[in-house]
């Protein structure tokens, strides 16, 4: 009885209280506490509200000393932010207090000093029309600059150069088939389509800028990897595409690793392939120059000097779209030559690589139809069908699997 | 026994007392309304709202160097000639020389920021340097015809004028800076097409938990505490198809689009 005369006198109590206070709440806290705005700098903390970001960046491997606003607030575009310094105040036009940036704002043109930093030029992609079309990855830049996902061509710099995950979802060929009569195609189809997903699986933070070295090409083009480290089993060599001759100690031919040329076969990839094939790798043909500019001692003995002269790598922003003639055509550097070690000239003395009509997506696959090492007979004297006649009938997969038939 | 006797006593005691105890103290000392501007107290309400005012120096509360806003200048906004138009201007209840009846609101109403934000002048400094008196000029327009007067004769002495539009840094008088970049302003320079944020402030103004675009201006300009759920994408989709003949090929990159979204919480002022 007593606890409930007193609970009735305690809510009689509070509801008097309730009654007759005259004090009433706003509804946000704190909207009446303005920040000061009128120093020269911005003075609204932008990681009150972009924490993350802010920690995306101090993992960075790039821009972790930047502050917000040298990204964000930058002025070299022309863009008039809003702003204050006490004696005076610039209203926003083109934004008020942040815009997102194009990567090419400071890294196209010339580059751009940022503070005491300088923000190179991103090669090729900074030019007009982001440069040549030898560029393998200029039409990813073309459809980044189309899409409205980010600002300008930022998708394109993000999957490479961030830890900004991608899904690439491939279509192209499945096999080819041609017949070759002295050195002549009396016939080529091609067949079916392949589709291959790929996934770059990384943190997904955009403002985690990668080091150069921990851009991968095999994780996105793990078709390719695939195709030069597992292909398809054989029984003797492994149906392995996409470099040419891999012929090595392992199998019963014991071919040698030099080659006509006189060095060390350019293509080779020893053992522990997972390992060997790397970006540093797919830059042997993909961009010579950086290649021949990180292993001086390899341009020397390759002649790169003059290699380069035969590619476009010095045109391109990380890889150079080629085909085997690039390279191998006649009147370059490295063009096909006999190997006085063996017998027959093959195709050496004419132009067989350049003058392949087919499509250039064909290009590879049809080289590799025979310089496979998997399809080379192991003996059983038919040597002369192909170095000497020029008679093949071949059946070839595009990577990943490659398996493939010469008869 | 002893209770009935304590109650005896108290109806007595109520009986006969002259004087009745109102429940609501001070209900009849009315407030004189016939003096300029706002004479009911606000912060007898508001206390917290007061001492939010006093908490920082800054825009509204003291930057000018004379003094922080008085309630009325947002809460009773006064006609303002360079804003944008399509915000509405009220008529508050009034007793000066006349009594007028408030319309759209009786003692206040809450303010869209961008009332007083959304003009094309800023920062020039005045013709007349009208630092130390701005009334002999911006007088009632009745007492001097050859200029405007100061809101359309809402305030009728300098100090007024002083705490919106003084400069405590150069002495000078400036106009209220426009909020530019958000396209909201009377500005045909103030475009917004590059503005981070304008989606924020667009979603504001859509908003109605606040006026107009204010959610989005007090998340920035105040300590106000605000809790952002961002949902970003990790991942962006591409497709690299192959096209190809016997003759001719070439690789397109047909779509890019955001993927594998994920949820992530910030609150402002937790760090």
């Amino acid at each position: 009885m007593r606890q409930t005369i007193a609970l009735a006198l305690i809510l009689g109590v509070a509801s008097l209280v309730l009654l007759t206070s005259t004090d009433v709440f706003t509804l946000f806290a704190s909207q009446h506490t303005f920040v000061n705005v009128s120093f020269a700098e911005n003075d609204i903390n932008c990681a009150d509200c972009h924490h993350r970001i802010q920690e995306e960046l101090n993992s960075s491997a790039y821009h972790n000393n930047f502050s917000c606003e040298d990204c964000h607030r930058f002025t070299g575009t022309g863009i008039t932010f809003a702003s204050g310094d006490g004696a005076s105040a610039t209203p926003g036009r083109e934004a008020h207090a942040a815009y997102t940036p194009r990567c090419l704002d400071c890294h196209g043109g010339s580059g751009t000093w940022i503070g005491s930093e300088f923000a190179p030029p991103a090669k090729e992609f900074n030019e007009s029309n982001y440069g040549s079309n030898y560029s393998a990855h200029k039409k990813l830049v073309l459809k980044a600059k189309n899409s409205n996902m980010s600002a300008g061509e930022n998708e394109a710099c993000l999957v490479c150069h961030t830890n900004y995950s991608c899904k690439i979802s491939y279509s192209y060929f499945y096999n080819i088939n041609y017949t070759l009569e002295n050195w002549s195609f009396s016939s080529f189809s091609y067949n079916g389509t392949r589709y291959y997903d790929v996934q770059w699986v990384k943190s997904g933070a955009k403002h985690e800028f990668l080091d150069l070295d921990k851009i991968k090409c095999t994780k996105c083009h793990k078709n390719i990897y695939d195709a030069l480290v597992n292909g398809t089993s054989g029984s003797g060599e492994n149906y392995l595409t996409h470099a040419p001759i891999e012929i090595d100690t392992t199998g019963s031919g014991n071919w040698d690793t030099d080659n006509a040329w006189g060095h060390y076969r350019y293509h080779y990839i020893p053992s522990y392939r997972a390992v060997h094939v790397n970006s540093s790798y797919c830059f042997r043909c993909h961009n010579v120059d950086k290649y021949a500019d990180e292993n001086p001692s390899y341009a020397l003995t390759y002649n790169l000097s003059y290699v380069i002269e035969d590619t476009n790598s010095t045109d391109v922003h990380c890889a150079e779209a080629l085909t085997c003639a690039t390279c191998h055509a006649k009147g370059k550097t490295k063009e096909v030559i006999d190997n006085t070690d063996r017998s027959g000239e093959g195709h050496s003395g004419e132009d067989f690589v350049g003058n392949i009509s087919y499509a250039r997506t064909f290009n590879g696959d049809i080289c590799m139809g025979c310089h496979e090492a998997a399809v080379h007979p192991d003996g059983g004297g038919q040597c002369s069908r192909c170095h000497k006649w020029g008679n093949a009938e071949v059946y070839i997969e595009s990577e990943p699997s490659g398996y493939a038939e010469n008869t | 026994m002893r209770l009935l006797f304590l109650l005896l006593i108290v109806c007595a005691l109520s009986f006969a007392m002259a004087q009745t105890a109102s429940i609501f103290a001070g209900q009849h000392t009315w407030y004189n309304l016939s003096a300029n501007g706002s004479d009911v107290p606000c912060e007898k309400c508001h206390a917290d709202v007061a001492e939010e005012m006093e908490v920082l120096t800054g825009p509204h509360t003291g930057e000018t160097g004379f003094g922080k806003m008085k309630c009325e200048y947002c809460h009773r906004f006064p006609p303002i000639w360079r804003r944008n138009q399509t915000f509405e201007n009220y008529t508050y209840a009034s007793v000066n020389a006349d009594v007028i009846p408030g319309k759209e609101a009786h003692a206040a109403s809450t303010v869209p920021c961008m009332y007083c934000h959304s003009g094309d002048k800023y920062g020039v400094r005045h013709a007349n340097h009208a630092y130390s008196d701005c009334w002999p000029c911006h007088q009632d327009p009745s007492e001097n015809p050859n200029h405007r007067p100061a809101h359309e004769g809402r305030y009728k002495n300098s100090e007024d004028c002083r705490r919106c539009h003084a400069n405590a840094h150069t002495g000078d008088v400036y106009y209220i800076p426009p909020a530019g970049g958000f396209n909201l302003t009377t500005s045909a320079s103030d475009t917004g097409k590059n503005a981070s944020h304008i989606s924020f402030v667009m979603s504001a103004i859509e908003n109605d938990t606040m006026e107009d675009a204010n959610e989005a201006c007090l998340a920035c300009h105040t300590k106000m505490r605000v809790e952002i759920l961002f949902n970003v994408t990790t991942e962006a989709e591409i497709t690299v198809n192959n096209s190809y003949t016997q003759s001719h090929s070439y690789w397109n990159v047909d779509e890019i689009t955001p993927s594998n979204y994920t949820a992530y919480r910030e609150v402002k002022g937790e760090q």
